[in-house]
């Protein structure tokens, strides 16, 4: 019995908030927009054992269903400080990445990191997240991520 | 007793397993880079509830016939009312599949013993209640569907209970039973708030006809609507 009240604060934690952008762990970086029954935010990610852009996801599900998250869907493109766009590609060594269901009032975080950047510096990378949710019609809905430079 | 002491330790398992999450170092956030999971882990998938419930039991008790300290006791075989608490722990498996480990206790008023040449013994005897105690565990698996705010479950259960009961006219002896649970099970729950629910449990025995049981219960579940609703 004893167990069964520790675990009462853990579940209540870890539900999603609807607009909140954040998980238990932290706030998710970046811009937040929701479509559908998807909160998603999109930051920088970071990691020292990756090269390339790397772009760090946060999603949300609003509703009292489950919902199809779809990250293969997602357009992705860098923009160089001289002006050029180039279309990324999620680098993905071990083909996880596939639409994923995510539970009702529940949230998930990803980091991915994507080629064909390029060697021009990267002024910032845009994303269309407007078929994250696989449950609404395509539409496009695009989030701007300014990139850093040394 | 094997079976309940398996059905005891499966379910004591079931909370540690959240409290003591296994211990992975993990070494990058970025897809494909991951160690201790991969991508989509602990978006959905399986899901932990628990439900705690006042229980009604009605079951059959075998004839008795024993000799005692306090002489020959007999009883014809009998149906008793039980009232307890009852435990169980849900894992929803797959959307429409879950598995599930059940603890009951209880007490319930025990059979009238004729105690043949035992007149010390009665003279001795406090009261003329007998009581005794009900105590099982089972396993179960079914089938669930959403009904709107409802959930609609139907399952099939097995496992073991046991009856310990004495009576006063026979001092300083207690009179046990044990049982086969094979039972047929329907319950409906309805949502009260993402993480709890309230609902019925009625169970019918597919062994004997008197072996019938309801159960009012909350429920507290470990992701909201378990998932989805």
């Amino acid at each position: 019995m004893s167990k069964i009240v520790f675990v009462v604060p853990w579940v209540f934690a870890c539900s999603y908030h609807a607009g909140s952008f954040r998980d238990p762990q932290r706030v998710w970086p970046g811009v937040g927009t929701t479509l559908g029954c998807v909160d998603v935010a999109v930051g920088n990610g970071a990691d020292p054992e990756v090269a390339g852009p790397i772009l760090a996801y946060g999603v949300g599900n609003r509703c009292d269903d489950r919902v199809v998250v779809d990250l293969t869907a997602l357009r992705v493109i860098a923009r160089g400080v001289d002006g050029g766009e180039a279309a990324l590609v999620a680098d993905d060594p071990r083909g996880e990445l596939h639409p994923q269901p995510l539970a009702a009032r529940w949230s998930g975080r990803i980091q991915i990191a994507y080629r064909g950047a390029g060697t021009a510096p990267i002024a910032s990378i845009c994303v269309d997240v407007g078929r994250i949710d696989r449950t609404i019609a395509p539409r496009e809905r695009w989030i701007c991520v300014a990139q850093e430079r040394s | 007793m094997k079976a309940a002491a398996a059905v005891v330790g499966v379910a004591l398992s079931s909370a540690t397993a959240l409290a003591h999450p296994h211990s992975c170092h993990e070494v990058s956030e970025t897809l494909g880079h991951q160690v201790c999971s991969r991508f989509g882990a602990g978006w959905s998938g399986a899901t932990l509830a628990w439900e705690l419930g006042w229980t009604s039991q009605r079951m059959p008790l075998d004839a008795i016939d024993r000799d005692t300290v306090a002489g020959r006791a007999t009883a014809a075989a009998s149906v008793v009312d039980a009232q307890g608490l009852r435990l169980r722990s849900l894992y929803d498996l797959l959307d429409h599949f879950y598995v599930a480990t059940e603890l009951v206790a209880g007490r319930f008023a025990g059979p009238r013993l004729a105690v043949a040449a035992a007149p010390l013994a009665r003279v001795m005897a406090p009261t003329d209640d007998t009581r005794g105690s009900m105590f099982g565990g089972v396993l179960a698996a079914g089938g669930r569907a959403s009904l709107g705010p409802l959930v609609l479950r139907s399952e099939l259960a097995f496992g073991s209970r046991f009856a310990l009961f004495s009576d006063p006219h026979v001092p300083a002896t207690l009179f046990g039973q044990g049982n086969v649970v094979l039972e047929a099970r329907a319950s409906a729950s309805a949502w009260l708030s993402m993480h709890w629910s309230a609902g019925v449990v009625v169970a019918t025995s597919l062994r004997e006809r008197d072996d019938v049981a309801i159960t009012v219960n909350l429920g507290l579940h470990a992701l909201p609507f378990d998932g989805g609703r």
